[in-house]
């Protein structure tokens, strides 16, 4: 591999792990407050591309395709977990088949809404075009998904560590009966962590949307990838998703460049690894039980 | 202050309370003494709301708290000191009391970050460090302090002195007396004869779910081998 390859493999790694990034940390924050494994995370993601890709139409507004996309899946999370979730705590089983029977939903609405045909998003205007690197041509879009996927690690991150609400979402992760005894009702941020994970799975799906597009099927495989972040980086803990999200983005990339049969393996490996040498995952505090 | 009618409580099938009645009156403090998996933590679950009784009738300044989920039973004025310290680990001292933070009382026994900081004075000078990098002392103390920021009336404390070097365990003791002389009500769960009889007006001894006897600190002081053999029922 050359090094203009090289560098350009890994912006490449990088753009993609931050995507992933976006999906993964309302994933894992989400468990580490409520216990909670949503499988149909993916489909927040989908869904985000395709309800972006409709908005983008009607208004040829890519800004408004962002927010109004992740706004309105954050809405359809936030009634997930009102109406279906309050009742199911503690009970994984339940909860796997729940979240398992939305992916067949919201896949199904997907294609009566949609069609099965691949779509993807138009790069904004003001993306469009590359830039030189080492003689190798990079999209522009592709930097801004790395640009604008650090923002959002930083918000996240300013978020938890600087906001009432944020310290309050720790400590429930660390233990949230505790929480309770301290008067402070934690369904209320039940639903705030729930909606705010909607809306960044929704946000990442705007995004990949130039790079990645939208098709049926598009939900299970970037929810395969979040949930090796997890597993590679830790659940509950923001740094864990960063790196964990890093990280695949990283072998993903290298792996399809290197020995493409076999990309999707090397991903497995790499989980089996970590499960055996650390089962916490790299950044984790909590075992998968 | 708090009442307990009857209280019966099961985890799963197994039935863990079966009938407890006990009193703390407004301004006392009162031991549960007992040993292990008799039932005392269970109590103090039950009062909380973590563990709601299936049957009977928790009163707390009048009012039936019992089926109360925790965060309304804390805002009436309750706090917890849980048994293993429970501190939020990933959090820092400083945020560790402010979170529970409430400013119900304005008169000069308000408690606020710098007053639990005269109390604990170490504390203060660990307050940018994280919970889970505190000495059992020092976690045990936040677990106090975070408990007194909320400003209860009244307090559970569940085995609050549980494998502390005696030093220390003598000092929060001596803090304990203190809360006591400053009108606290508290309901205390050890199970160290010596600490309950020190600190408590009124001591409840617990065998398999239930209260098997019951008496001031004066009278139980000459009834230890009582006390023990009741306690090794």
């Amino acid at each position: 591999m050359e090094v203009a390859q090289f560098i350009i493999q890994i912006l490449n790694g990088l753009s993609y792990g931050l995507l992933l990034f976006l999906l993964a940390a309302g994933l894992s924050l989400i468990f580490g407050l409520m216990g909670i494994i949503n499988l149909a995370h993916g489909s927040y993601y989908m869904l985000g591309a395709y309800l972006g890709l409709t908005i983008m139409k009607t208004s040829a507004n890519f800004i408004l395709a962002l927010v109004g996309a992740a706004t309105l899946v954050a809405l359809l999370g936030l009634i997930m977990e009102r109406v279906f979730f309050r009742g199911l705590y503690k009970q994984e089983l339940d909860q796997v088949l729940l979240t398992f029977g939305f992916i067949y939903i919201f896949m199904d609405l997907a294609k009566y809404l949609w069609g099965g045909t691949p779509r993807s998003l138009p790069t904004p205007p003001l993306l469009e075009g590359s830039l030189e690197i080492f003689g190798a041509a990079f999209p522009v879009y592709r930097l801004a998904l790395i640009v604008s996927g650090l923002a959002v690690a930083l918000l996240l991150r300013l978020f938890l560590e600087k906001t009432r609400t944020g310290m309050i979402i720790r400590a429930g992760v660390d233990d949230k009966e505790m929480v309770t005894a301290l008067a402070i009702n934690i369904k209320l941020y039940f639903s705030i962590i729930f909606a705010l994970g909607a809306f960044l799975a929704a946000f990442g799906g705007v995004m990949g949307g130039p790079v990645i597009g939208a098709y049926p099927g598009l939900d299970f495989e970037i929810l395969v990838l979040a949930l090796a972040v997890v597993v590679v980086g830790g659940l509950g803990t923001l740094r864990g998703a960063f790196w964990g999200s890093i990280l695949v983005g990283f072998i993903d990339t290298f792996s399809k460049a290197l020995f493409p049969s076999f990309s999707m393996l090397t991903i497995y490996i790499a989980m089996a690894l970590i499960l055996i040498l650390k089962p916490s995952g790299l950044l984790g505090r909590m075992e998968l039980s | 202050m708090l009442q307990l009618d009857e209280v019966h409580t099961y985890y799963g099938d197994s039935h863990v309370l079966q009938g407890v009645n006990l009193e703390v009156a407004r301004g006392s403090v009162v031991a549960l003494l007992g040993q292990n998996g008799m039932g005392k933590t269970t109590t103090i679950h039950s009062i909380i709301g973590f563990t709601p009784p299936a049957r009977g009738k928790i009163i707390f300044k009048g009012i039936n708290i019992s089926g109360l989920p925790p965060s309304s039973i804390a805002l009436m004025g309750m706090a917890l000191v849980p048994q293993g310290r429970r501190i939020f680990r990933s959090l820092t001292v400083r945020e560790n009391l402010i979170l529970g933070y409430r400013k119900t009382k304005t008169d000069k026994t308000a408690y606020d970050l710098e007053r639990v900081y005269e109390l604990f004075p170490s504390l203060k000078l660990r307050s940018a460090n994280r919970g889970e990098q505190l000495s059992g002392g020092e976690q045990q103390m936040l677990a106090i302090g975070r408990a007194l920021l909320t400003n209860p009336d009244f307090i559970l404390m569940d085995e609050p002195f549980e494998g502390l070097a005696p030093g220390i365990s003598k000092e929060l003791r001596q803090k304990v007396l203190e809360l006591k002389k400053s009108g606290m009500s508290i309901l205390l769960v050890e199970q160290n004869i010596e600490a309950a009889l020190q600190l408590a007006d009124y001591v409840y001894i617990m065998s398999k779910g239930k209260i098997v006897h019951g008496g001031s600190a004066a009278q139980l002081q000459g009834e230890k081998d009582i006390i023990k053999r009741f306690i090794l029922l």
